[in-house]
Order: C-alpha cells, then sequence, then structure tokens
C-alpha cells in the first residue's frame, strides 16, 4: 500500500527505512504514523510504502522488514522515533540517514503491487474468496457475480443471515484451493 | 483481609491455568478441586472474563473438532459469534456491527456460551442445534477498499487498517 500527501516530488528525492519494534502490530504501528503525519507534516508532501506481501487468517506478512517514508526534508522524520511501534530511521555506521533511491524504490513498489494482484488473481463467478478489507474482514463466500467495473457480488452464509457484499475484486483473496467440502464462511486455513 | 484475597486469587488462577493445560475440559466441568495454599503465588493476573477467553481459544486452537461440536449446541446467532470470534479473529465490535446487535450484547453472548459449553462437558442435558434457520438477506456496500495508493486524507483509510482480537485468529494446522 502507498500512503500519499500531497506533490510536488523532484526527481533526486530519496526514501528514508523505518524500523519497527513488533511486525505482529503493523498495522497499528502504519496507524500511529498516518496521525502523526497529519498533526507534524501537515500540507507537506509525503509518501510512505507499507510494504505487504500477504494478507490472511494469520495477519499481515511484510514483503520487508522495514517501512519507507519520504517528505521534502527527511530529517523532519527523526521525531517518528517517539511514537509508538517505531524503532527508528535505519542508520549506518556513522549515524547518517541510509536513503534509497527513486529508482530502487520503483522496483520495490513494482513488486509490492504485484503482492496485491496474486491475491486476487483468477477469481471468477463461483470462485471461493475471503474478504481482506473493511468490516465483513475474514468472512468467506461465493462471488456470484463479477462486473466489469472491477465489482464483485459476494455471498456470505453465516448461521442467521445472508450478507450479500458488493466489494472491488481487489478487496478479496482467492481461495479457490480449499476443497469443496471444507468452504464455508469461517473457514480458518490460508 | 483484601491483600490475602487478592493472593489466594492469584494463586488460583496459576494452578487453575497449570490444570487447563493438562486438562482443557476436565477444568471447564470443574473436575480439578485447588488448593491455593498449596503454591506459591506468581505475577500472572488476569480478569476472568480474560481467562475463559484464553481457555476456549485453547480448545479451539488444539480441539478443532470438539470446538465444532460444542458450537453446535448453542443458539445459532451465538453459534455465529464463537465462530467469527475464535475462528477468524474478528473483534466484538465487527461482529456486533455484522448482527446488528452491539458490542456488548456480542461480550454478554460470549459468556453465556461458554457457560453452556461447561454444561454440556459436564454431561448435562442440553439440546443441540440441528439444521439451519431460516436466514434474512442483509446487502452491503463497500466501494473503495483495495487500491494499493491512498491519500492519507481518504474516508476509506480506516477500512483498510481494521483491528482483530487479543489473540488473533485460530488458524487451521497450528
Amino acid at each position: 500500500m502507498l500512503l500519499t500527501q500531497g506533490t510536488g516530488w523532484t526527481s533526486g528525492s530519496r526514501w528514508a527505512m523505518i524500523e519497527v519494534t513488533d511486525e505482529s502490530r503493523i498495522e497499528e504501528i502504519v496507524l500511529h504514523i498516518i496521525r502523526w503525519v497529519r498533526k507534524n507534516l501537515e500540507g507537506e508532501p509525503f509518501q510512505l510504502l507499507f510494504p505487504v506481501k500477504n494478507r490472511q487468517i494469520g495477519g499481515v506478512t511484510m514483503d520487508s522488514p522495514y517501512l519507507f517514508m519520504r517528505t521534502k526534508d527527511l530529517h523532519d522524520l527523526e521525531n517518528l522515533r517517539g511514537i509508538y511501534g517505531v524503532q527508528g530511521l535505519v542508520k549506518d555506521g556513522k549515524g547518517e540517514l541510509v536513503t534509497l533511491s527513486q529508482r530502487w524504490m520503483n522496483k520495490l513498489i513494482a513488486r509490492v503491487k504485484g503482492n496485491a494482484r496474486d491475491w486476487y488473481c483468477g477469481i471468477r463467478q463461483g470462485s471461493f474468496v475471503r474478504v481482506i478489507y473493511g468490516p465483513q474482514r475474514m468472512l468467506c463466500g461465493e462471488v456470484i457475480k463479477l462486473h466489469r467495473n472491477g465489482m464483485a457480488e459476494v455471498r456470505v452464509g453465516l448461521k442467521v443471515r445472508e450478507l450479500r457484499l458488493k466489494a472491488p475484486v481487489k478487496a478479496l483473496f482467492n481461495m479457490d484451493h480449499v476443497p469443496k467440502g471444507e468452504r464455508n464462511y469461517y473457514y480458518n486455513g490460508e | 483481609m483484601e491483600k490475602s484475597k487478592r493472593q489466594y486469587e492469584i494463586m488460583s488462577d496459576h494452578r487453575s491455568e497449570g490444570f487447563w493445560k493438562e486438562d482443557p475440559e476436565g477444568s471447564l466441568a470443574g473436575r480439578h478441586l485447588v488448593s491455593a495454599e498449596t503454591f506459591a503465588a506468581d505475577d500472572w493476573q488476569a480478569s476472568p472474563n480474560r481467562k475463559l477467553s484464553k481457555m476456549m481459544f485453547t480448545i479451539a486452537q488444539e480441539q478443532p473438532e470438539r470446538f465444532l461440536e460444542l458450537v453446535g449446541y448453542l443458539p445459532f446467532s451465538v453459534q455465529d459469534i464463537f465462530l467469527q470470534y475464535y475462528l477468524l479473529g474478528r473483534t466484538q465490535e465487527q461482529i456486533g456491527e455484522l448482527l446488528e446487535c452491539g458490542q456488548t450484547a456480542v461480550w454478554q453472548n460470549l459468556r453465556a456460551g461458554i457457560t453452556e459449553m461447561a454444561r454440556v462437558i459436564a454431561g448435562d442435558e442440553v439440546e443441540r442445534k440441528e439444521g439451519e434457520q431460516q436466514k434474512a438477506i442483509v446487502k452491503v456496500y463497500s466501494s473503495s477498499v483495495g487500491s494499493f495508493v491512498l491519500s492519507i486524507d481518504d474516508r476509506s483509510l480506516d477500512l483498510h487498517f481494521s483491528p482483530g482480537t487479543i489473540d488473533g485468529a485460530v488458524r487451521r494446522g497450528e
């Protein structure tokens, strides 16, 4: 996921790497960083790459142990260290910030974007899927209709009600590998 | 007196945890007597609710078929709560919103459901729920989640960061 604020990047702008204390709470940490940005970098250009490899029943798996951020002045990010879950910015042996070029980051961003495509690749009408974003997160169901605009209608059969969810295909995880006899809304395998 | 009672509870909890690890079903059925004075106090503290929840999570994780069998004795609406909470790691708020009953009702049903399961384990006559209930169809529309690039001012941003329960989901095969 690439989180952004503002525009106006120069071709030479570089990215800093952020080390976190606990990957198992990465989503909370990213939310804390976003709140910090809203408060301390209001109106300034900012980007944060949240490099997710997988989103499944076990939580988020990272493609890299770091988060990647850029602003107009990377030294503005020194104060991130005070945020819950942030260990600090990655520095070299001399205490200088380790920074990455946009060219390098473009490759990483493309890879992370590809990871997301893998989740919903192959989803068709009749597919068994898991919802991975939103209030219906983790529920499983069957795709009953696919629309050309990228939206899918999913039927989730609970015990007391049937949910008809209309959501982007990108918000679903293809679970067609699950045997038909094990497909239910509370399937908890990967 | 208050200090002694707290110490007793701590020792009792510690011993209960030990029995639970050896024999989860027996612990729920109350087959083990606890003599608090025999064991040294430790610093493990948990509210009774948290302890019960951890016990149920252990059953779901280590005896999944037994967990599903026990859930089958609960009313259908409560089954939906247990399946979402323990197997999918959905929070009480998320479940309450889905079932239109509120987080407090979800919590109350979790407690009541565990009590009912304990009765089943203890051998009480409890009717197992069979068949299917007539279902209401609820339509939900979620339009903007799943985008790779998001503005931090996007209204759907929070939907991409839904929390899970403290223990997470019970994962099949673990």
